[in-house]
């Protein structure tokens, strides 16, 4: 696990800030709501209660608690829906670049990520469509390469089958499996797979002997 | 082992600072508001009793001056029923505390809960 501490925290300022309005405009509707439950309430029973005298007092604080108790549950179950709709435009993408990971990490290179309308994380999905898309030609030029290796293999399999391999023969297909072995070399060189920074290098050139 | 490290920070801080938040909201209620509540209800419940309490004791005196006998009978509870059936009370209300209505031994309405009579 990475554990340097972050230094910038709007990273994503249009998703962080869409984040910050959704749950500071939630806080003001409810801290509104809870407010004019309460004024609401208390004011409209001292006013509309006739001969009002200190005695009824008792009488309106627990009305009013009882009224307050009643909207804070409306109030929860209200956010809580909402909740759940605000963080399924998160959750939902998230699910589907888990299971498109996992089908890609299988072997399966077709897969790509549809997010619905509304769903947050679209760049997200820009990039992961793109490294499947990138994934799938480097595979497809390794299949390439590996046809044209069988097709000279075969060739250098006919020739020794029928007698015929002299020095112009062997030559020629030296030069043909070092070409593919070229190409094959700059197909992988792409991958970056350990820090040593010591991977293939594409403007090498591979020696006669190593073929 | 670093498998089981990965594990068990798969969910990120986000639960963490999820029931921080709540425990803090708890203890604040606990610690703040609930007390505060108490004794705002217990003030209005007070100011309450002693508005129903000096009703109850002019009805009494009241019912003294237009009758023969005392409804006073020190250390016994108010006869509220008397008093509203004569018409001398508009309407029975209890002690929000659910104290009871007593004469003390002077003869003023108190509060079992809330204790003090009126000072005359």
């Amino acid at each position: 696990m990475n554990k340097h501490r972050r230094r910038t925290y709007l990273i994503k300022t249009g998703l962080q800030l869409r984040y910050m309005g959704i749950i500071i405009s939630t806080m003001l509707l409810v801290a509104f709501g809870v407010g004019w439950v309460i004024y609401h309430t208390s004011w409209s029973r001292i006013a509309n209660t006739p001969d009002l005298t200190l005695d009824k007092l008792s009488d309106i604080f627990d009305t009013v608690n009882g009224i307050l108790m009643h909207w804070i549950v409306v109030f929860i179950l209200a956010i809580a829906i909402l909740s759940i709709f605000v963080s399924h435009k998160i959750a939902g993408p998230v699910y589907r670049l888990e299971e498109t990971s996992k089908l890609i990490a299988s072997g399966d290179l077709t897969q790509q990520i549809q997010l619905r309308q509304g769903d947050e994380l679209r760049d997200l999905q820009e990039a992961f469509n793109q490294m499947s898309e990138s994934l799938r030609k480097m595979v497809g030029k390794d299949r390439e390469v590996i046809d044209k290796l069988v097709a000279t293999t075969n060739r250098l399999r006919d020739k020794i089958d029928k007698k015929n391999l002299g020095s112009d023969s062997i030559e020629e297909l030296t030069r043909d499996l070092h070409v593919v072995i070229e190409e094959l070399r700059l197909v992988t060189s792409g991958f970056k797979i350990d820090d040593s920074g010591d991977d293939a290098e594409p403007d090498k050139p591979v020696a006669a002997a190593e073929v | 082992m670093p498998e089981q490290l990965n594990s068990s920070h798969k969910r990120g801080n986000f639960a963490l600072y999820a029931i921080v938040f709540l425990l803090v909201g708890v203890i604040m209620s606990l610690v703040i508001f609930f007390p505060q509540f108490l004794n705002m209800q217990s003030g209005i419940y007070g100011i309450s009793c002693r508005e129903i309490r000096q009703k109850i004791q002019v009805a009494v005196e009241e019912h003294d001056a237009n009758n023969s006998t005392s409804i006073v009978a020190p250390e016994k509870r108010v006869d509220l029923d008397t008093l509203k059936e004569k018409g001398f009370l508009h309407e029975i209300k209890l002690c929000p505390e659910k104290g009871e209505y007593k004469f003390d031994n002077r003869g003023r309405v108190i509060c079992t809960f809330h204790k003090t009579g009126d000072k005359k």
